[in-house]
């Protein structure tokens, strides 16, 4: 029996909020990363078992949430690669001693009864993944072993040097009972509504962000980075309460990136960090909306991937040319780089719409939105001319088709100036980068030699490059 | 393709590599012509920097080895063909689970999916200790647009040069994949 959810394309395409088939495909992704957690825990022996046995052993919307947590998905990551081949033991017990981490959050939100071993991550600290909160060590005392017993949403900590600590979790949140006897300090992160931390510290989140440099902010900074997403959020649930929902369902973590060389904005998403979003800082809350909008688009489409895979397998050729890029991309890429920019156009016109377009710096945002349209056709183009889709798929790609030709209409009123800036700029890209009117790349060095028949004129030869 | 059609591809593929060497080719593919026009097809080996080309006469029947040459435009000279020994032909069903490795069957599972084969030819050498297999290829049902071969995953020898040879190739159409001495020969028409 197919146990996958019916699906419809529109809510792929767009967002139709926290529906029966949202949930069903997330209860599809947590099951997935049950049936991953399970030949873990029969690995797991004598003092790594508790937590473990302790997590798989529990139901409920709480470890649902955990299951969905971006860490999580890295650890299964890390234990399905690193360990692999044979590593040292220090390894094996920080990669179990850091799962404890959500075992322990588990507890206590739950109140339940657990007692477990843990370990110091390699900068000394003991995340509660899940929770913003995080116990600090000194970093001389990375990765030692930690002992905890919970109950009844109290948590007692045996640590390294003989140092103890008891904390309380109630509706306030978490803290001390009692001074800790040690140097241990209780560090809450900031977050945004819906329980989205922002973590620039955790060592497991961090480690699998590679692709840009990561920032380190000072409090200030930091509390700057929340306020002008805090904003992006407030003004992205008016706009579109629907795709602020799965949004905020689905994103638990923001990691702060480096923009040393001032682009207007770097961020980056995962596979393996599922409800994580890297990105860089900015003044202006739209920007940081957009760059909200494209990382949860990506996110959105691997989620839904995983159920459903749109494209046939087998076809991850990577010869297409990317309206956004100079190399060569697959399908897949220009898949979700039409979703995601399709669904950024969709928002900028809503706020455009809602700023009555009067103000002068609306050109900027008309400007982005006609670059990006033509784009996206490019893309949708080349998918409909070389790409197999599953019966599902064919329908996601007629549904991109036509939203992308409902947008067009939300452009008319645009200044002509500004889309015919538009179409030259990606006109250009694409004589550079593309093999003539074919979808294919054209490698960089290509030249062509091939004579054509003579036109018009008798005896003329037509050569171009 | 026909005779002209070969020799007005050669003429692009001349353009196309100016290193290549393909003076004596024409020479070669005179002797195998025989009477009246002839159907050919050209391969492409999966080896960079894709400097051997095959012709043979495409409307052979799958139990007799095809005729035609392998050309080395590197050194401008025929690739020597195998010693005159008996070869048997087979044509079979194509299962993807005969291929043992879970990745290979991965890979010609979807393959077949997206792009069904009439079967499996296997190509045997007599020895004395019986037939030994020397390679193995899997014609298509239909011909297959270049453009649309060059985004299969089994496509991925070509990647690499995928824009000159989309150049060369055009629209011409796949019609059979051939592995031969752990390369992967596409011959198209």
């Amino acid at each position: 029996m197919d146990r996958r959810p019916t699906l419809n394309e529109d809510v792929w395409i767009g967002a139709g909020g926290l529906t029966p088939e949202w949930r069903a495909v997330f209860s599809a992704r947590t099951a997935d990363t049950l049936a991953r957690l399970r030949p873990a825990a029969a690995a797991a022996r004598g003092r790594w078992s508790a937590s473990l046995g302790y997590f798989l052993r529990q139901g409920g919307p709480e470890r649902e949430r955990l299951l969905g947590h971006p860490g999580l998905d890295y650890w299964l990551f890390l234990w399905e690669n690193h360990f692999t081949q044979p590593r040292p033991e220090e390894d094996w017990h920080l990669h179990l001693g850091q799962f404890s981490g959500f075992a322990a959050a588990l507890a206590l939100a739950r109140g339940d009864a657990l007692e477990c071993e843990a370990s110091l991550d390699p900068n000394g600290r003991f995340p509660l993944f899940g929770t913003p909160y995080t116990l600090v060590y000194p970093l001389a005392q990375a990765k030692e072993p930690l002992h905890l017993r919970l109950l009844a949403r109290q948590l007692d900590v045996e640590g390294p040097g003989g140092s103890r600590a008891r904390l309380k979790a109630d509706a306030l949140g978490l803290r001390f009972t009692t001074p800790p006897t040690g140097p241990i300090r209780l560090e809450k992160s900031l977050e945004l509504s819906g329980g989205i931390v922002i973590d620039d510290k955790s060592w497991l989140l961090l480690h699998g962000a590679t692709m840009h440099g990561l920032a380190s902010l000072d409090e200030k900074s930091l509390k700057r980075f929340q306020e002008v997403l805090a904003t992006a959020l407030r003004e992205m649930r008016e706009s579109d309460p629907e795709f602020h929902a799965e949004l905020t369902d689905m994103l638990r973590l923001l990691i702060p990136l480096a923009n040393p060389m001032k682009f207007g904005s770097v961020s980056s998403s995962y596979v393996n960090l599922r409800g994580a979003i890297c990105l860089s800082h900015s003044e202006d809350a739209l920007l940081q909306a957009e760059t909200l909008i494209h990382e949860f688009s990506h996110q959105k489409m691997n989620q839904l991937l995983s159920v459903e895979s749109v494209l046939k397998p087998g076809q991850s050729g990577q010869v297409f040319y990317s309206p956004w890029r100079k190399d060569a991309r697959r399908l897949r890429g220009l898949l979700l780089g039409a979703h995601a920019f399709l669904n950024v156009c969709r928002y900028l016109l809503k706020r455009l719409s809602l700023r009555g377009f009067q103000k002068k710096e609306d050109v900027d945002v008309m400007l982005n939105i006609a670059l990006r349209l033509p784009q996206i056709e490019m893309a949708l183009r080349s998918l409909s001319f070389y790409a197999d889709f599953t019966p599902f798929g064919e329908r996601f790609l007629k549904g991109l088709w036509r939203e992308l030709g409902l947008l067009t209409h939300g452009t008319l009123w645009f200044p002509r100036g500004v889309l015919r800036q538009a179409q030259t700029k990606t006109a250009g890209h694409r004589r550079r980068f593309a093999l003539f009117d074919t979808g294919f790349h054209k490698n960089s060095g290509f030249i062509d030699r091939v004579d054509r028949a003579p036109f018009l004129t008798p005896g003329g030869r037509e050569k171009t490059s | 393709m026909n005779l002209q059609a070969r020799q007005d591809w050669l003429k692009a593929v001349r353009r196309s590599g100016p290193r290549l060497k393909l003076g004596r080719l024409q020479n070669e593919l005179k002797k195998l012509d025989r009477h009246g026009e002839q159907e050919w097809e050209a391969g492409l080996c999966g080896v960079q920097p894709f400097e051997k080309i095959a012709f043979r006469v495409y409307n052979g029947t799958e139990t007799q080895p095809p005729r035609g040459l392998i050309w080395d435009a590197r050194n401008d000279r025929p690739v020597p063909a195998r010693p005159a020994k008996k070869i048997r032909r087979q044509l079979r069903p194509f299962a993807p689970a005969s291929l043992l490795d879970p990745a290979l069957i991965r890979a010609f599972s979807d393959f077949i999916a997206l792009c069904p084969v009439r079967g499996m030819i296997t190509e045997s050498v007599a020895e004395k200790k019986g037939w030994r297999q020397i390679g193995w290829s899997l014609p298509l049902s239909s011909p297959l647009p270049w453009p649309l071969f060059a985004r299969l995953d089994i496509a991925a020898p070509f990647t690499a040069d995928s824009c000159r040879l989309s150049f060369l190739l055009l629209d011409r159409r796949v019609t059979e994949l051939v592995f031969r001495d752990a390369e992967l020969w596409v011959y198209f028409r």
